[in-house]
């Protein structure tokens, strides 16, 4: 049995409207574990809290209360300097990753910014390495984010995870708006990936038919909690 | 039995945004005929030239936009009239649902407002009978509470529930031909059923729907005819039934097989940009069969089993 990545306990988040002041309780009591090389799969309808979940265990929000403990460490506790190195290992790609480039640079500034962080560098073969590995070609570092396809952005996005060494990925809506060929392109990529880089991945999805191609376990979120829906054979 | 006469035409149809220091081709002459009271899809990849076309029809274009061909509704050429007369169309006789319904609707009205606008422009009908027909008409966009729903901002809605608003203020005015422009997109399963069923209903009142899409399951329950779009060009069309059960173009054949129940097979590479196409065909770069002809010669359209085929194979 592989070991546990990451383990949310009882975690309870709730928003308050801005209009009307009412409480909507988003999580409740929400418990998820998660092993090393495993892709876990949420699905759940509209609304129901998925991308919050996903959010609270990359630690770009905190549960109201509630623990998560990656790799041993509980985050809900630790020292900010830790949970900032714990978070270059949860990477989150999201829904539509075109809007996190900024729009007014062509990509390779956006892109060779990553380099400036703490431990992140470029390997031998450099861009091109690193462009390859998601079947990309250098050429697009010299485009602006609007001229690039949606695939592209999401093939961009993922190769600027990689770079960061993540052991842990957090697939909110990977696919959600993208044609049915790229859809497949991106999945089969993601796939690729985690066979050779032995990736752990959460997918957040409203797509059964997605969820049931990648994961290993799927959880339904509803009503605040996550309950098993199906399991691979 | 539905009528066949030509409801909408559209004739060697080419849009090309001009930009400073190069025109981009969006559509190249594409052609096909809607009949009155069935559902033509047309789909494709992003940025084939799918919302374009349906932009094109309603005279929505850019001013950037140079229009070619001719686009006849009810045999009248929509570009061979005035600008007052082509408002009285919008809306009354072809209404759009564009994507993205969180950014059609104004953020700062009701749903009530945004619903009752384009019938008190057009005004189809009277005054007093207004409040009730609005709320009705979210009542068939699938409000079980139409009341609440119409107090509310787009803001306070889910994506679901806007895409619900978008639907009834189309719908308000019956128009004669409904133009859907990815009416499923980013929408859960059970959300897709709900405007499966308001887009059925379309039909049945024998009123015409032209559905833009990449989502073939969707295609395949409600379309009758389909259009298949491939950078700027029709590569495929005929029955819906027949193109999707047994498609010849390549283009075709690599979508159907992209579906989840074929195996999330992708066809490999990328679309063209429409700014530095080939000077054959556009498919042939990732195209399984093709030949010396394909990457020399653009294919031209020809007949083949009833059905519009752009491929040299053929």
């Amino acid at each position: 049995m592989s070991s546990v990545l990451i383990e949310g306990k009882n975690i309870y988040k709730e928003y308050r409207s801005g209009l009307t002041g009412l409480k909507h309780t988003i999580l409740n009591n929400c418990s998820i574990i998660v092993y090393t090389g495993e892709t876990v799969g949420i699905c759940g309808p509209s609304g129901s809290g998925k991308t919050t979940l996903g959010r609270i265990l990359a630690c770009l929000e905190e549960p109201d209360s509630g623990e998560i403990w990656f790799q041993g460490v509980n985050l809900t506790l630790t020292s900010q300097r830790i949970k900032n190195e714990i978070r270059k290992k949860i990477q989150v790609l999201f829904q539509d990753p075109g809007g996190t480039f900024n729009p007014v640079r062509k990509l390779e500034v956006t892109m060779n910014r990553l380099l400036q962080l703490p431990g992140v560098t470029l390997p031998k073969g450099g861009w091109e390495e690193v462009l390859h590995d998601v079947g990309l070609q250098t050429e697009i570092l010299a485009r602006y984010p609007h001229e690039i396809s949606g695939g592209q952005a999401q093939r961009l996005a993922l190769a600027r995870i990689l770079l960061v060494k993540p052991e842990l990925i957090i697939l909110d809506e990977p696919t959600s708006g993208l044609d049915i060929s790229v859809q497949a392109q991106i999945l089969r990529l993601l796939k690729d990936i985690k066979k050779r880089d032995l990736m752990t991945y959460i997918i957040i999805s409203h797509d059964k038919d997605v969820l049931s191609f990648m994961s290993d376990r799927i959880l339904n979120l509803e009503n605040g909690t996550l309950k098993l829906a199906s399991q691979a054979v | 039995m539905k009528a066949t006469s030509p409801f909408l035409e559209i004739t060697d149809l080419s849009i090309t945004f001009c930009t400073p220091g190069q025109d981009i081709p969006a559509v190249s002459k594409c052609s096909f005929t809607v009949k009155k009271g069935t559902c033509m899809a047309i789909i494709g990849e992003s940025g084939c030239g799918k919302s374009v076309i349906a932009h094109a029809i309603l005279r929505i274009l850019p001013k950037n936009s140079l229009v070619c061909g001719t686009i006849r509704f009810r045999g009248c050429d929509l570009y061979q009239l005035e600008i007052s007369d082509m408002e009285k169309i919008r809306g009354s006789d072809i209404g759009i649902m564009f994507q993205s319904p969180d950014r059609a609707l104004n953020p700062i009205y009701k749903i009530y407002r945004q619903v009752k606008e384009p019938v008190t422009v057009h005004q189809t009908v009277s005054w007093e009978k207004q409040h009730n027909h609005i709320l009705s008409m979210l009542k068939k966009s699938g409000f079980f509470d139409p009341e609440k729903a119409a107090s509310l901002y787009p803001c306070q809605c889910s994506g679901g529930m806007n895409q619900r608003a978008v639907t009834a203020i189309v719908l308000s005015l019956k128009p004669e031909l409904v133009i859907a422009d990815e009416p499923t997109k980013g929408l859960d399963t059970a959300r897709i059923s709900d405007v499966q069923d308001s887009l059925m209903e379309v039909i049945h009142e024998d009123r015409t729907l032209l559905l833009i899409t990449h989502d073939i399951r969707l295609a395949r329950t409600i379309a009758t005819d389909i259009v298949v779009m491939y950078a700027g060009e029709i590569v495929e069309s005929g029955l819906a039934d027949d193109v999707l059960s047994d498609p010849l173009h390549p283009y075709t054949k690599g979508l159907i097989q992209s579906l989840p129940e074929n195996g999330f097979i992708p066809i490999p590479g990328y679309a063209p940009p429409l700014t530095d196409l080939p000077k054959g065909c556009r498919f042939a770069q990732r195209c399984p069969y093709a030949s010396d002809i394909c990457h020399i010669k653009p294919a031209q359209p020809g007949i083949l089993k009833g059905r519009v085929i752009r491929c040299h194979q053929y």
